[in-house]
Order: C-alpha cells, then structure tokens, then sequence
C-alpha cells in the first residue's frame, strides 16, 4: 500500500496535469490488483477486474468530496470499487433467472427433508417443521415470502431489489422482519433458539 | 406452491435462531465498512458505533460477501496500519 496519506491523495487527485495523472494511475494500479483478488473464484469469474477498475475510477473521483477520512484514502476507494465488482457480479450471475421461479404463493418441503418419525428425536423435529410451515403460511406476507424464497434459493437481497423494482435497503428489512416474526413465532409456540438449531444441526 | 429441500429449510432455521435486533441499513454499514475493516484487518477493538457494523454483517449476507470481498482486496495490496 503507498505510503501517501489521505489527505494527498485527495489533493494529487484534484490537481491538474502530470500530478493527477501519476495519482490515477498508481490509485489504479492499487486497486486493480484488489479487485483481481476479489473477483477471482466468485460468482463464476463473469467479470473482468479491468472494466470495473475503470468505473471505479470514475466513481470515486466523482465522490471524492463525499471523503470524510474515516478510514484511508485507498481503503475507502477500495469499498467502492469492491460494490461496484460484487454488484456486477451478481447482476451477470442471475441475469438469466426469472423471478418467476422465484416467487410462490407458498412453500412446502420436499419428502426427503421431512424427518422420519422412527428415529428418536424425529418426532420433536418434525413438530418444528410443522410450527415452521404454519408459521411461513400466516404470519408471513406474501412479500416477505418471496423475498426469504428467493435468498433461500442464493439470490442476493440487492439482486431481488433490482428485479422487483424495490431497493436493497427496503428488502433487507422485509427479510429481517420475516425473520423476527419466525422467531418470535416459535418462541411463543415454546421452542427455544438453541434447541430447534440443534435439531437441524 | 414452491419446494424447499433439506439444505434450505436448514438455512431458513439458521436465519430465524440467529436472529437479533439491528439498528442500521445496508447502506449505513456501507459508508462505515472501509473503517469497520481497518478496525478488523488492525486487530482493534471495536468502539460501540463499530459494534452496529458487526451486527449489521452478522445479519446481513449480502453486506457481509461485500466485506469479505473488501478484506480480501485489501490483503491483497498489503494493508498495514
Ligand atoms: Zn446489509
């Protein structure tokens, strides 16, 4: 990492000529081989470090008056790079899924997963699936049964935000109060936390 | 009418036991996660405001793959304090 401090960076990046040129250049040369690290072995290696380094570029000169230097200069130019890479990601991983196969009115559970009741815990579990199951079907809305189907089947929250029109901060809330309804559910029904996850361990 | 194999139910039940309360949005763990990481990568103790972040990435699986992809990077170009 260079040695520059933040408060450089932002000058050099702000200046004319030569000075500005050498600072993009070794800002991108930093954050290039992050980003190398990072987009190896995710999402399939859809994208290239290349073209994000230079939308990231972009973006952070764009936003550099929004630096507050709460953390260095080239970490913070890191965090936005390493968005724009995930984001990327994501979008190219699940382009070609529909939210069709998505989206259901309600869920079940496949044979397989039910528990067989001539096995000695097997009977508590399978009263758990069945609060689970009630649980899903009433207290949850349809939303927010979309919205837990889609990240049980991997699909990032900021990736249904896209799909559906909505946005990441209003889904990650729709999925945590599903969760906290589920919990408080079970927790009224008399299961502890501990004892289900054991359960399923 | 959708069908949830083994491994998702297991997933959906880790979801519902480890729930626990969290204050923020994605986008406020965003603009603290370059100083979360810092924090993290310098082995420092986090202040309270820290904390939120953590509970925050504890919670969140789509802010905590953009963090482990961020630590990631920033082992790469060698951070240091
Ligand atoms: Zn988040």
């Amino acid at each position: 990492m260079s040695t520059v401090n933040h408060d450089q960076w932002v000058e050099r990046l702000k200046s004319d000529g030569n000075i500005r040129d050498e600072a993009i250049q070794e800002l991108r040369d930093i954050l290039l081989r992050g980003l190398t690290a990072t987009c190896r072995n995710r999402y399939g290696n859809k994208v290239s470090p290349e073209d994000v380094v230079q939308d990231a570029l972009l973006k952070v000169l764009d936003k550099i008056d929004t630096f507050e230097g709460r953390s260095k200069f080239t970490t913070w130019a890191m965090t936005i790079a390493v968005r724009i890479a995930i984001s990327e990601m994501r979008r190219k991983h699940f382009q070609d899924i529909s939210m069709n196969d998505m989206l259901s009115d309600s869920m079940r559970f496949e044979p397989e997963a039910a528990p067989d009741p001539t096995f000695g815990q097997d009977e508590h579990k399978a009263g758990v699936m069945a609060k689970l199951r009630e649980l899903i079907e009433i207290s949850l809305t349809d939303k927010q049964r979309d919205a837990v189907h889609s990240l049980l089947n991997g699909m990032p929250v900021e990736v249904f935000a896209e799909k559906t029109g909505s946005n990441r901060n209003a889904v990650y809330k729709l999925v945590h109060d599903a969760r906290v309804k589920l919990k408080q559910g079970f927790e009224q029904a008399g299961y502890e936390a501990e004892d289900i996850n054991t359960l399923f361990a | 009418m959708t069908t949830l194999n083994k491994e998702q139910i297991q997933t959906l039940v880790g979801l519902i036991v480890t729930t626990e309360s969290d204050q923020i949005t994605c986008d406020d763990c965003f603009g603290q996660i370059g100083e979360f990481a810092e924090h993290a990568l310098n082995g420092r103790e986090l202040s309270d405001g820290m904390k939120i972040i953590q509970q925050h990435l504890q919670q969140c699986p789509c802010c905590k793959g953009e963090y482990e992809a961020l630590i990631e990077a920033l082992r790469e170009v060698e951070f240091q304090a």
